[in-house]
């Protein structure tokens, strides 16, 4: 197969070249090569399965974590005219499904999350069409060290085997060396090519401001924001105070000011999506729920107004800045008192003994079904949705849950309690670690740029200027570019409909 | 609005529900007693117009309204009646927002589909008028981008007249409405010159709780419907709503219930069968009494009972079955009270 990459790149994407190192994966990948390509968000990772997949002969079959980030991806390749491209999920209705099963092969894209596999149905359909090529996307989900770990990840291995263990490409964002060997490992990868690219960015400067008082954050922020008005994201750890906070900054300061998290509809996140990606707001006050799957290029500013409980949040985070390759700035406020914060949210990552010892009561005394298990955790205020996977994981590996059934009978209620305290421990051991890798991180005296990315990469890429605020960050030579922000008259709303819904059509005519 | 809306719904229930029937009314709950009292307080109007009204909001409204003075709690505060400031704040109110176009028993889904229409043809129509053929639908519904990807493609309109027809319906609509209405509805419309605006982005910039933002935003909705349905505006409007034939809303068991009756079972053969209380059943009958018009009740109340019943309400002026049924002969079971009530609605409606 010898393909002129650049011909193809432009007849299916219109595209005339290739960003770094997109090439060199996808030429790995079209010579069935297992790769493992650990690229920054932005850089577009997508393309690498994209393009083999108008070229290979057979689907190109893609597992993703997060449903919202498949869609938008299906979206946008049929946007742009890609029409052989499917999204199976849990959120597809059973005739709809039925029906794209049927006819898999007319797809060259097929987007799968990993839950979806373990219907027979899909696994069988999947398995017809000879997939030229398994792409595991956010592979850093596989290793239960990673921030993200994901329980259904750990059935891919057995999802290859049955599909004919077509060639692997794995991509992820970030990766310690551990979870790199982790992903490598767990998937079996044959002398898998490793594809791994500097994850800084010379263009990032990065600041530290100690705060004295909580309540000054506020008022620092606003400072920040009268100087300059430019496109910025604002990291909170809880959605109320992303939500409180946007309001305050709304009120003083004459920019428009969103806020964006989890709790919001559907429709309500696309709209306020929308109006960050065309500047119709300035600044987004948001939890870490927003920006995957967010191309903006030109975030100048990303502002942590609580530090993230993990050094990978926080490059993932200021990642979504500067991706036009223009200056953008990382400002991370840090009070003493943070760390309180912080660690009562990792508290709530994990469940409570006491509510574990609960739970194991329960299955003891009640010998429940599946169903009646979900129930249980789903209507208990003290277990969350992340919980209910740490719980079923660990029931499955305990071999207490097998098929989405439950049997408890071989089992000492004493030694599962000890087998689930100990994994915690271990668990909160491991996050209190990292935790204070990002403490000492943001108390560090030394170069920032330095310290956030030595534990992931050999050498530093210089910074284009403005290193960090302690190689000498002048604020005087931050002065990021600023578009003309649109004057916003009163119009009457006859005026505004018109202006909105026929300019275009009326000076055609 | 919703302040509107609450206290009308307290005035006309007459305390005779509890707070949290008015509840059950707004959301639209399928159950015979909420469809029932919708009918027999005159409020059929309000069923189910804020389907997405949550518990703890409309608690905190009606703790404010009764801060405010303007209720009265009775019976540990599951009974309210309205003071007179309360009566003199409605009347103020029916002032700004009659008249309303609100009729959600008649249309149940209807406005709220035909609103997530007009915004996704509005954005499709818009974009591909100005040539721009890449866009992310602000609608997320799978069913509605299809159907509006087949109307486009069945109609023999151009794209720019199909804007222009759209721009003109809704601003002939929104001249009706006032102008804080049509402002609103205005922002939440996405084109390629503007995205719309989420309802709490509404609610800060109209200085109003989002309650109000979605009920203004849904009557606009109900508005639609009415003018699609009469053909005044809006007319294309109507190809969405083809497939959906009665409107009335049935419970699915009710539903059932009614196909058995209908194939000739008697009312003790249909409880049998469905394996459900014959209270139940009767309960059913009522229901579809309500809401089908042709049903023939003749062999569960005579003709001359009916006019029994109808005298006694006329002469009570109640709806308490209790007092009905201790004016009216011995023999007459709380089932036919409730079927002669239903009637008697209905005649009257």
């Amino acid at each position: 197969m010898t393909f002129q990459f650049e011909t193809e790149l432009y007849k299916h994407f219109n595209l005339t070249s290739f960003r770094d190192g997109q090439r060199e994966v996808i030429e790995h990948v079209m010579n069935r090569k297992d790769v493992l390509a650990v690229m920054p968000t932005g850089t577009g990772k997508s393309l690498c399965y994209q393009l083999p997949s108008k070229l290979l002969p057979n689907p190109v079959v893609v597992i993703s974590p997060l449903l919202s980030l498949m869609f938008d991806q299906v979206k946008k390749l049929k946007a742009t005219g890609y029409k052989q491209v499917v999204a199976i999920n849990s959120m597809m209705d059973y005739q709809q499904r039925k029906t794209v099963l049927r006819q898999l092969q007319f797809y060259k894209l097929i987007y799968v999350s990993p839950e979806i596999f373990q219907s027979q149905e899909v696994l069988s359909a999947v398995q017809k069409v000879q997939p030229s090529l398994l792409v595991i996307d956010e592979a850093h989900c596989i290793s239960q060290w990673g921030h993200e770990f994901r329980p259904d990840y750990l059935r891919l291995k057995h999802i290859h085997e049955s599909i004919g263990k077509p060639p692997l490409l794995a991509l992820t964002a970030t990766a310690t060396p551990d979870v790199q060997k982790d992903i490598v490992d767990y998937l079996q990868m044959n002398q898998p090519v490793k594809v791994i690219f500097p994850i800084d960015k010379p263009n990032l400067s990065f600041v530290v401001e100690k705060i004295n008082h909580p309540n000054d954050k506020i008022n620092r922020l606003i400072a920040l924001l009268e100087e300059h008005p430019v496109p910025t994201m604002i990291y909170f750890s809880s959605r109320k105070a992303a939500e409180h906070t946007a309001a305050v900054l709304q009120h003083s300061l004459n920019i428009a000011v969103g806020y964006y998290h989890g709790g919001l509809s559907t429709e309500d996140r696309m709209l306020i999506q929308e109006q960050f990606m065309r500047n119709e707001l300035t600044v987004i006050c948001c939890t870490s729920a927003f920006g995957m799957g967010i191309d903006k290029p030109d975030i100048r500013q990303v502002i942590h107004y609580h530090i993230p409980t993990q050094v990978e949040s926080f490059i993932q985070e200021v990642g979504r800045g500067g991706r036009d390759g223009l200056p953008a700035l990382s400002i991370a406020f840090y009070h003493p008192s943070d760390i309180h914060v912080s660690r009562n949210l990792l508290m709530n990552e994990l469940p409570s003994l006491p509510s574990i010892k609960h739970f194991i009561q329960f299955i003891f005394t009640n010998r429940p079904s599946y169903q009646l298990v979900e129930d249980y955790i789903r209507n208990n205020e003290d277990l969350k949705e992340t919980h209910e996977r740490f719980l079923f994981y660990h029931l499955e590996k305990y071999g207490i849950l097998k098929n989405k059934k439950i049997d408890a009978s071989d089992v000492i209620k004493e030694e599962l309690f000890l087998y689930f305290e100990t994994i915690i421990k271990e668990r909160m051991d491991y996050k209190h670690e990292k935790l204070i890798e990002m403490i000492s991180l943001v108390e560090t005296d030394k170069c920032r740029r330095e310290a956030l990315f030595q534990t992931f990469q050999e050498t530093v890429q210089k910074p284009d200027k403005n290193c960090c605020n302690n190689c000498g960050f002048d604020w005087r030579k931050w002065k990021p570019v600023n578009r003309k922000l649109k004057v916003v008259q009163k119009y009457s709303w006859e005026q505004r409909l018109s202006f909105i819904m026929l300019q275009d059509v009326l000076t055609n005519e | 609005m919703f302040d509107y809306l609450l206290l009308l719904s307290i005035q006309k229930i007459q305390a005779q529900r509890t707070i949290s029937s008015i509840y059950h009314l707004l959301k639209g709950k399928k159950s015979i007693q909420t469809i029932q009292d919708s009918y027999l307080f005159n409020l059929s109007f309000l069923f189910g117009v804020y389907s997405k009204l949550e518990r703890r909001d409309f608690d905190e409204a009606i703790l404010q309204l009764h801060k405010r003075h303007y209720l009265l709690f009775l019976d540990n505060e599951n009974i309210a009646t309205l003071t007179d400031e309360g009566a003199k704040y409605l009347e103020q109110l029916e002032r700004k927002y009659t008249p309303l176009y609100f009729d959600g028993m008649k249309y149940d889904k209807q406005p709220e589909k035909l609103l997530q229409i007009i915004y996704l043809l509005t954005q499709t129509t818009t974009y591909l008028a100005s040539n721009q053929n890449r866009f992310l639908p602000i609608i997320d519904d799978m069913n509605a981008q299809k159907a509006v990807k087949k109307y486009l493609k069945e109609t023999n309109i151009s794209m720019e007249e199909t804007v222009i027809n759209i721009y003109q319906d809704l601003k002939q609509a929104l001249t009706i409405f006032p102008t804080t209405t049509s402002e609103m509805i205005v922002d939440t419309l996405t084109t390629p010159r503007q995205t719309g605006l989420t309802s709490f982005q509404l609610a800060d910039k109209y200085s109003m709780s989002t309650d109000d933002i979605h009920l203004h935003i849904m009557h606009f909705g109900h508005y639609i419907v009415q003018q699609s349905h009469s053909g005044q505006l809006f007319q294309y409007l109507t190809y969405f709503l083809a497939k959906e034939q009665s409107t009335k809303v049935l419970t699915y068991s009710a539903k059932q219930t009614l196909t058995l009756l209908q194939k000739g079972y008697s009312l003790t053969e249909v409880a049998h069968i469905r394996k459900l209380k014959i209270a139940t059943i009767e309960d059913h009958i009522i229901e579809i009494i309500y809401c089908n018009d042709s049903f023939n009740w003749a062999e569960f109340l005579s003709e001359e009972m009916l006019s029994m019943i109808s005298t006694v309400i006329d002469k009570t002026q109640t709806v308490k079955l209790k007092l009905l049924k201790n004016q009216l002969p011995e023999d007459f079971t709380y089932f036919q009270i409730k079927l002669g009530l239903a009637l008697y609605h209905k005649g009257e409606r």
